[in-house]
């Protein structure tokens, strides 16, 4: 750990300017960050909207971009509070990194001629900055030894915000070519997404955790001025921006669910929004059905404006041990709005040879083999997270969080997902038993160089930079950049690794906890806890559908007997586990550690008891508390705006407060809005591929944050918090007694807490 | 017949079942057209393959150029005699498979797959079947024999079109017989694109 010269190098400002490094022989490059200069860097292409300008290499925003002279990679530095400003060479050294302290977390960059536009995720209010650097700990020799206890926060204070940011950097010769803040706009919190329109007029950014998009006049950031269009509400978890080739139109991306967002007039003086359905995986689907789909981070379009290409999740789509489903690149045609994968058809054919009169084995309707899975997971995409188009060959580059790869996909195929042409392992130096990278862990943010033969990808578990050289030869295309130390006390930086790994078998066995809980929030999906007997074996485990029980394993295809099925909305995590204990839907589990402990045995079948005959055991035990410090003191929550609660939403207060409606006896305001506690509730309405709940008694959950995990109940069944409220009755508490206003100001309140 | 196979793509036999299947022999599939399967099946897929002494040009790939703009029939009998083999645009077979292509028609035969289904995609002008032994042996020659899969299937404009195939192994050492996934063929032909494109995504 390094943290003393980070704070040296924040207070000092100092960054690398792009244009500004000596060039071979001493002579200075020429400068194309001052605004205004002339443009053509090295050759590299003018901007076609202002020829003055150098083009930016790409104006689509990621984690990670590279000037326009390619010279210099700005990295943001989500858990860092800072952007990385990295000298974009082959032998790159620690040392020559530098770092540009922010005012809060940035999300994506977009670097243009003289102009770096950074989301920034929440401006923190003083107290929850202060707050905030508490959770990194002591000194930092102190943070590096192992047993360093995490810091549980206070999500009521490290929630508060002033809203999120837009940010304009522009070169400044006073700092060495460094840059210097010249705009700043208040967005609503947690602005994420940032993508430019092609004549550098307009900027869309995404305020994921608000929902909402906003549409920027950026003509004017480099003299200082931005200037919001539009603010639109939008679906939950807005993410990633595509904006098209002709600059009309964006495409918006959500973490939760299928469809996309499509923002129409981008360059008129009122952009509208309007869902763009885009279903996941159909040609994996089982006929008759729909899957939901998650971690919709980067939509991407071709060259041609022709082909939207978004990375994801398919929550059910079946396959070979696809409990969770699979990974897809669902692909939508522009110009017609339809899906380009085919669909499954009734009656399709499919033969084959006959086995013992095919009846115990190959069942026609049930084989998996012609069901329709895609590739192996081995040599395909997990947890995809970030994305860019290779125009020179067709294909996609996807960074792989959960496999520590980048997998190069063809794009000329209706699903990419189901043709890798080449994968990149990135990841590095994996731990014996947490099986995490120590180098190269969880790519997240990927650039590609102007000709298309660099990729540099930013991987947020081990704070390195990876350069891959797309066309140089096997074995000698990756160089690695360690840009810097986590900030985090020793195992609480461990426990990172493991949250976004995928590939330990007894913790993530293919998904890793980023998956189902993004940002440690939750996918909005509601799971399958399945118990069931294969070939006299008992199996408890989710599954995403019902169906894919066939799917399990070393037990494929075998009858599956005693089945059933029960409910469970994945829940939110950050920012809910600062209590000692009970956890678990039930209150089943005495604190944290054992709710991970059984909660794995539920993710990756019967852990507990397969570890239990290792001698391992205790070490994968001691890796589950690692975890444990990083969702308390990482996985920091959702950022709220602090503000005085309108007329309806303080009527709201004053009803869940009232001793009629009986709310803050189980949901007690001064811990965390519930009392622990389990209670037997009126039985819900069993739903339609689920089985009775055999325990009614569910634990009272945190209302905290409630506002923003849609759908509710353990089983998904109350679509929106006036949902719930209105067709509640007396089940909690009692709100028989509300009117139609009163329902509505009670659940205005509740999306405030 | 691939004998190592991913353990998270299998289906798992009990010995039992894979003994009778050893002793019981021969189970063929019947072909969905008794005419094809008995004169264009496997067997004329391959004495087009073995038609020439001299080493055969590389296949092309299928091009627009070769695709009447009119739909058309699809071969019946000896006419896919006069095929000609193709290349995918990318990735390739491992399973010992060739595809032909006769206007608008490909014909992919595999001589030791022992499956295959049409995945996604509209059915009308498919056709799938498998002939031969699951671990045939032929006791007076003294020879393995393997099985075959074929699948046709049209190549046309704004269609898609996805096919897995499925091998089928003993496994490794006293491990259990499988079945699996092999290659998937995948057929599109954008809207608008000036050439079809065929890919075989790898195991």
């Amino acid at each position: 750990m390094v943290r003393a010269s980070f704070v040296s190098l924040t207070l000092s400002l100092a960054v690398v300017g792009w244009g500004c490094q000596g060039q071979e022989g001493g002579a200075p490059a020429p400068s194309a960050s001052t605004p205004g200069s002339s443009a053509s860097i090295d050759g590299g292409p003018v901007d076609p909207a202002n020829p003055t300008r150098a083009a930016a290499v790409t104006l689509q925003g990621s984690g990670i971009a590279l000037t326009p002279d390619e010279r210099t990679a700005i990295i943001a530095g989500e858990d860092s509070d800072a952007l990385f400003i990295v000298p974009a060479k082959t032998d790159s050294k620690r040392e020559e990194v530098k770092m540009l302290a922010l005012p809060g977390p940035p999300a994506q960059v977009v670097a243009m001629d003289g102009l770096v536009l950074v989301t920034i995720r929440t401006l923190p209010t003083a107290e929850a900055k202060v707050a905030r650097d508490v959770i990194k700990g002591p000194a930092p020799a102190e943070q590096q030894k192992r047993g360093t206890p995490a810091i549980r926060f206070d999500p009521s204070v490290v929630k508060k915000s002033q809203g999120g940011l837009l940010l304009a950097f522009a070169p400044d010769a006073a700092f060495d070519g460094g840059l210097r803040e010249v705009a700043r706009l208040t967005l609503a919190p947690d602005a994420w997404g940032l993508a430019v329109t092609p004549d550098g007029a307009r900027a869309v950014v995404t305020s994921a955790w608000s929902g909402e998009v906003s549409v920027v006049d950026v003509s004017g950031a480099r003299e200082g001025k931005l200037a919001k269009v539009t603010t639109l509400s939008v679906a939950r978890e807005p993410r990633g921006v595509a904006v098209s080739p002709d600059g009309k139109t964006a495409y918006i991306s959500h973490l939760v669910g299928t469809s996309l967002t499509r923002i129409d007039d981008l360059d008129q003086a009122s952009p509208r929004a309007s869902e763009q359905a885009l279903p996941a995986a159909i040609s994996r689907t089982a006929l008759g059905t729909k899957v939901n789909a998650s971690l919709g981070y980067a939509p991407v379009i071709d060259a041609e404006g022709k082909t939207l290409f978004l990375p994801r999740h398919a929550l059910g789509a079946e396959g070979m041990e696809s409990w969770w489903g699979l990974p897809t690149v669902d692909t939508l045609d522009i110009p017609t709005g339809k899906p380009l994968q085919p669909a499954r058809v009734a009656g399709s054919p499919k033969h084959a040879l006959a086995f013992d009169g095919g009846a115990r084995f190959m069942p026609a309707p049930e084989w998996g083999a012609i069901e329709g899975f895609g590739p192996s997971q081995e040599e395909g995409v997990v947890q995809p997270r970030a994305a860019v188009y290779r125009k020179k060959s067709k294909t996609l580059l996807v960074a792989s969080e959960g496999f520590d790869r980048v997998v190069e996909l063809d794009a000329r195929v209706p699903d990419p997902a189901m043709m890798p042409v080449r994968t990149f392992p990135i990841g590095d130096g994996y731990d014996k038993f947490g099986d995490y990278a120590k180098s190269g862990g969880a790519p997240s943010a990927i650039v590609l160089s102007r000709d298309e033969t660099v990729a540099w990808v930013f991987c947020r578990s081990t704070f390195d930079l990876a350069r891959i050289e797309l066309d140089g030869a096997p074995g000698k295309q990756l160089t690695m950049l360690h840009v810097a130390d986590d900030g985090l006390p020793f195992d609480a930086a461990l426990g990172r690794r493991l949250y976004y790994n995928a590939r330990s078998d007894a913790l993530s066995g293919g998904l890793g906890c980023a998956s189902c809980h993004p940002d440690g929030r939750d996918d909005g999906y509601v799971w399958r806890e399945a118990h069931f007997t294969q070939e006299g074996g008992k199996t408890s485990r989710f599954l995403a559908l019902r169906e894919l029980s066939k799917f399990n394993g070393m037990f494929m295809g075998a009858p599956v007997e005693d089945a059933k099925f029960y409910a469970r909305q994945t829940p939110m995590i950050a920012g809910r586990l600062r209590a000692d204990g009970p956890y678990g839907w039930h209150g089943e589990n005495k604190d944290v550690l054992d709710r991970l402990i059984a909660g794995f045995s539920l993710h990756r079948g019967n852990w507990q008891r397969w570890s239990a005959a290792n001698k391992d055991v205790g070490q994968d035990v001691a890796k589950v508390d690692y975890l444990a410090d990083y969702l308390r003191s990482g996985l920091l929550p959702p950022p709220v705006v602090e503000r005085e609660l309108d007329a309806v939403e303080t009527k709201g207060k004053e009803i869940f407060e009232s001793k009629q409606a009986k709310c803050t006896s189980c949901h007690v305001p001064e811990t965390e809005l519930t009392d622990r506690k389990s209670y037997e509730l009126g039985r819900l309405r069993t739903l339609a591929g689920f089985d009775e709940e055999e325990n009614d008694a569910f634990k009272t959950p945190s209302l905290r944050f409630i506002g923003g995990s849609a759908p509710y109940f353990h089983d998904g069944s109350a679509a929106t918090l006036d949902d719930l409220v209105r067709n509640n009755g007396n089940r909690m508490g009692d709100t028989r007694h509300l009117q139609p206003d009163d329902q509505k100001a009670l659940a205005a309140y509740l999306r405030t807490l | 017949m691939k004998l190592a196979i991913s353990r998270t793509k299998l289906f798992v036999l009990s010995s039992a079942v894979v003994v009778l299947a050893g002793l019981t022999g021969v189970a063929f599939a019947s072909s969905p057209d008794s005419t094809a399967a008995a004169s264009a099946g496997p067997a004329g897929s391959t004495s087009a393959a073995t038609s020439s002494a001299a080493a055969p040009p590389a296949p092309k790939q299928l091009v627009a150029a070769d695709i009447p703009a009119e739909a058309s029939e699809a071969p019946k009998g000896k006419e896919w005699e006069s095929a000609r083999l193709i290349a995918p645009n990318r990735g390739n077979f491992i399973g010992g498979c060739k595809m032909r292509a006769l206007r608008e028609w490909i014909r992919v035969s595999c001589e030791s797959y022992h499956g295959a289904g049409l995945v996604a995609g509209d059915p009308a002008g498919v056709k799938v079947w498998a002939e031969g032994e699951l671990w045939g042996f032929d006791a007076k020659t003294n020879t393995s024999t393997t099985s075959h899969v074929t699948v046709d299937l049209p190549v046309r404009r704004g269609e898609s079109r996805i096919v897995t195939f499925v091998d089928f192994s003993e496994g490794d050492g006293y491990g259990p017989a499988m079945a699996g996934e092999a290659e998937t063929l995948i057929v599109t032909w954008r809207a608008g694109e000036a050439e079809p494109y065929i890919a075989v995504a790898p195991d």
